[in-house]
Parts: structure tokens; sequence; C-alpha cells
């Protein structure tokens, strides 16, 4: 099988020659000093993101809104050695800012949120207008992820990642945990308001989504033990709903992105109409082991994060931990994924290691 | 119910409105103000055993130490005023390198739950500005985040650091995404949690050995 085919059917639930190594290469900034060259000879599949719409708002590498009444503008700059950015939002209704800090020394996409767009509840007003005007403007994409699914060919797979959903978006882009969880308890008019303007572009979004060439649809929900079962039913699960009635018969498979902690939700999971669990974190990291992920949810495929506690190991301590993902998943339907941060002079022999455990 | 019930029941509910006019109406009377930080402490203590439990999550705990911050807001200059102080003191920070604060906030917010005073240092903190703080501040207790793997080794860096002040007592915990026990224990932490909820208990248990 090509990395292409192999990730692919594992996608679909069916039995490769091997479990699917991948390198979420589309997340990854740094040098790769050539391991992605060697590791893809070897036959380690490579995945970048493409949106199946535009404009979306991925927190925060993609916020420009791109509609007429919305100015966004960007500002990079150091401060105390660290380097930030300050992206504004200005609306006919007043505007919103950010700043982010990026983390020094990881080549990885990821920025701490040191000042969110929402400091009051009133700006929830400002955000909602934001939003309204995006759907409106929400368009296909199709044509930039044909190109990159050319690019990539048989080396890998074009993943068509779409946007968060309301809850996990409040918290990660736009307000500090606090805001929300307070707005939410306070019962803000605004910010109830902002969970029915998200739901009306997600339904928008998936059926844009539901025609897009790629058949690996993911939503980088980042799910965590900082949501509630009953927030996640709330507002997680309808919107997975949407997609999944929007995708129903059009071959393409919902994945949708965990962090860590998920233990607290298996009853919510068994219900969610996703198949691909993307990114599962091994205890002890994750709460939920793979032996248990495989009895709760015969149904659904996991993607196996590098581990991260064997982030420093050796060679031989290495070769435990990823033949322990092996035995625990029990057949070859899964895919081991870097996706999550890893040390980028580790992440060599942690692929080629499970490369050579997974018999390539 | 009597005030001191009704306060307790308050943050556990994270009624602020009730939290706070139960410390009014305690103030009122003249019941203790030990007595009043007390009961808003077993409130808090209340929403930490759930938590800790999976029984409830973030945003309800939150919500209880929003009470508790009013309700503190009102009563502690009568506190400062009768001299009484918070049991422990506490330095926090995410360590140098790493950016991210939400579990630094939520153990800070536990542990000024627990009346812990919470010196915090922010994040991306140097082992030197950890170093300083134990030396100006004397705490009972430094916790030290850190969410990436990356960054993970400059606990350790900050631990020596730490260990070469003179206050030998200070007792060092750590917590963050991809840190374990095994990793606290081999770069010579006294203890690592792995919620913010277990960071209350952890304290408690290594301040009384």
């Amino acid at each position: 099988m090509t990395p292409r085919e192999r990730h692919l059917c594992v996608l679909h639930g069916e039995t490769p020659d091997k479990p699917n190594v991948l390198a979420a290469d589309g997340v990854r900034s740094g040098p790769s000093g050539g391991w992605v060259r060697r590791l893809s000879a070897r036959g380690m599949a490579i995945s970048h993101i493409v949106p199946p719409y535009r404009p979306m708002f991925f927190f925060d590498h993609a916020i420009d809104p791109d509609v007429d009444t919305v100015t966004y503008s960007r500002t990079n700059y150091r401060e105390a050695g660290v380097r930030k950015t300050r992206h504004t939002l200005e609306t006919p209704i007043g505007s919103v800012h950010s700043v982010v800090g990026h983390n020094p020394d990881i080549g990885l996409l990821t920025g701490s949120m040191e000042s969110a767009f929402v400091k009051e509840p009133s700006d929830w007003r400002v955000i909602n207008y934001i939003f309204a005007a995006m759907t409106d403007r929400l368009r296909p994409n199709y044509t930039e992820m044909e190109r990159d699914l050319d690019t990539l060919g048989d080396a890998g797979y074009t993943i068509g990642v779409v946007d968060k959903t309301p809850f996990q978006r409040a918290w990660i882009e736009l307000a500090s945990i606090e805001r929300i969880a307070l707005d939410i308890a306070d019962e803000i008019a605004e910010c109830l308001e902002y969970f029915e303007t998200q739901r009306l572009f997600h339904e928008k979004a998936a059926e844009i989504t539901a025609g897009c060439p790629s058949e690996h649809i993911l939503c980088i929900d980042n799910i965590t033990n900082t949501i509630s079962p009953r927030y996640y039913r709330d507002y997680c699960l309808p919107i997975y709903e949407i997609y999944s009635s929007a995708l129903s018969g059009t071959g393409k498979i919902l994945a949708v992105h965990f962090d860590g902690l998920f233990g607290h939700l298996k009853d919510e999971i068994t219900d969610s109409p996703f198949q691909v669990i993307d990114s599962v974190s091994i205890p002890p990291i994750g709460d939920v082991s793979l032996r248990e992920a495989r009895r709760l949810w015969p149904d659904k495929v996991p993607f196996v994060n590098l581990p991260a506690h064997l982030a420093w190991a050796s060679k031989e301590e290495l070769i435990g931990g990823y033949s322990s993902i092996l035995s625990d998943c029990g057949n070859k339907i899964f895919t081991i994924e870097h996706v999550e941060d890893m040390p980028e002079e580790k992440l060599e022999l942690h692929l080629s290691t499970a490369l050579d455990v997974c018999g390539y | 119910m009597s005030f001191l019930l009704s306060l307790e029941e308050a943050v556990k509910q994270g009624n602020r409105n009730s939290a706070v006019s139960s410390v009014e109406d305690a103030l009122s009377a003249k019941l203790p103000p030990q007595d009043i930080l007390d009961a808003l402490v077993k409130g808090m203590d209340d929403v930490g055993r759930r938590f800790k439990a999976n029984a409830i999550f973030v945003p309800e705990v939150l919500i209880a130490a929003r009470a508790m911050k009013e309700s503190m807001a009102i009563l502690e200059p009568v506190l400062v005023a009768a001299g009484i102080q918070p049991e422990y003191t506490a330095v926090i920070g995410t360590v140098t390198g790493d950016l991210h604060d939400i579990g630094k906030n939520l153990v800070g917010m536990m542990w000024r739950g627990a009346n812990f005073k919470v010196i915090d240092l922010g994040t991306n903190v140097p082992p030197e500005k950890f170093a300083e703080a134990v030396v100006t501040h004397k705490p009972d207790i430094v916790g030290l985040s850190a969410l990436l793997t990356t960054t993970m080794p400059n606990m350790k860096i900050t631990v020596e650091a730490i260990r070469k002040t003179s206050d030998s007592r200070v007792k060092i915990v750590l917590g963050g995404a991809p840190v374990t026990q095994d990793y606290a224990d081999e770069i010579g932490a006294d203890g690592y949690a792995s919620d913010a909820a277990s960071a209350v208990d952890l304290v408690r248990k290594l301040i009384a050995s």
C-alpha cells in the first residue's frame, strides 16, 4: 500500500497492510533536518490540513474574516524576548483585539492567548457580527484542497479541517475560560446569541464541506477535561451531528481532535457521530487506555499521539512504548501520528521507532 | 439556616449574590472572622472534592471561585484587622520557554480558595526568578507548570535553582500535561498533581509530613 492508500484504508475502518504512521506536517513549522524525506521514503504518511471552505477562523493562523465590513490587521512584535502578535478586528459596531504569545523554541504552530478578543460580555456582540458576516461570505475552497491533494500524491493525504464547536472556540480562540463560563452562567444575552450564530455558521460550512474533495474531515476541537459532559452535549454534539448529517452518504469520515483527558466523556463519545478519535494520548498522560477505547468504541478508529511521557526516552524505552500501542490496539486499524508537540531532536527517533515496530 | 451554613452552601452552588450577602450578614451579626473564612474554605473544599471526582468541571469551579473571591473582597479587610493570616504562602509560575497559563491559573485559584496566599510569577519564568521569589517571599510551596514536552526539562533546572537557595524547607510541586509522578521523582521535586483539585490536597499532605 502507498501511504495515501493506507491512510484512507485506516480512516474507513478497514484493515491495512500495516498500521498507519503519520506526520501531521501541516501543524509543524520547525526545521525537519531531513527526517520527513527519510521517513517518507520508508512509508510514513504526511498529512496537510486545508479548510473545505473560506473564510475560516482558526486561531491564530487564519483569523481574517475576509468580508467587506470587517477590517482585520495583525502586528508582530517582540516583548521581553518573546515574539507576540496583536490581532485586531474592526467592525461598524465596535472592535476587539487579542494578543498572542508564541512559545519560543518549538517548531509547532501553537500560541498562548495573553489577551482575549472577548474581554467584557459586550464584546460578544462584535464577535457575533463578525461570524454572521463570515457565514454570508462562506464559499467552497475546493481548488486549494485539490491542489494540495495533487501535491501530496501518494505520500499522504490532505485533511479537510473545519472550525471548532462553539464552547471550545469560545475558550480557546475568543475569550478566557472564565469569561465564557461566567457569561453562560449569567445568561448574558449576547453570549447566548453567540451560540446561535455559531450554529448557523456550522450549518452552512457543513453543506460546503460535504462537497469537498477530501474524505477526511477533521474538527480540531481540542476536547479535554475543561469541558463537562453537559456542555459537551449542549455545545459540541449538536455541531458534530450537523456535520455527520451533511456528510452522510458522501463517503467522508468525520474526525474530532481530543487533547489528553476525556475519560469523563465516555458516554458522550459513545453517542457521538464521528468515526475517528484524533490524537488519543495514552496513559499516564491520557486517562483512557487503548484497550479501553477499543472496548468502548469498537466502531471508532483511534489516531494515537506520539506518547508525550516518553518524549525524552531512549530507543529501548520507545520500542517498549510503541510495542504496547501496537498490542493494546489489537489490530492494524489505527494510526500513530505526530500531531502534538514533541522535541524536534526526538521526532525522527520516535517516528522511526513507530515504523520499526509497525513492520515498515 | 445559619449565616455560615448558608455561606458555605452559596460557595458550593457558585451563588455569588447569596455568598456576599451571607458574609455581610455574618459580619453584622459579629461572628468571628475566622469562622466566616472557615465557612468559605469549607465551601471551596467541597467544590475541590467534587472537581476531583469529576462530578463538576472547570466552568462550575470558576463560578464557585467567583463567589469566593467576591466574598473575600468584603472579608479580607476584617481578616487583616484581626491579624488573621492565610494558611500557607505559595509561589506559582510556568517555567521558562512556556507561555501557557490555564493550568497554572486553575491551581492558583484552587490554592486561593483553600486560603493560601498565592504569588503568581506568570509564564515563561526563568529559574533565577523562581529562586529570587523563594528568597523574597519565603513560601511554603512552589508550584511549577509546563504544558510542552520541550519545556519540561526546564522544570529540572528550576528545581535545581530553588534548591540552591538557603530555604531548604520549601516544597516544590509540579503539574502540566506531559508531566508525570515519575518525572517529578526523577528531577527531585516533592510532589506532582495531575489536576488543580489534587494540588490542594498534595500541598496539605506535603506540609503536614
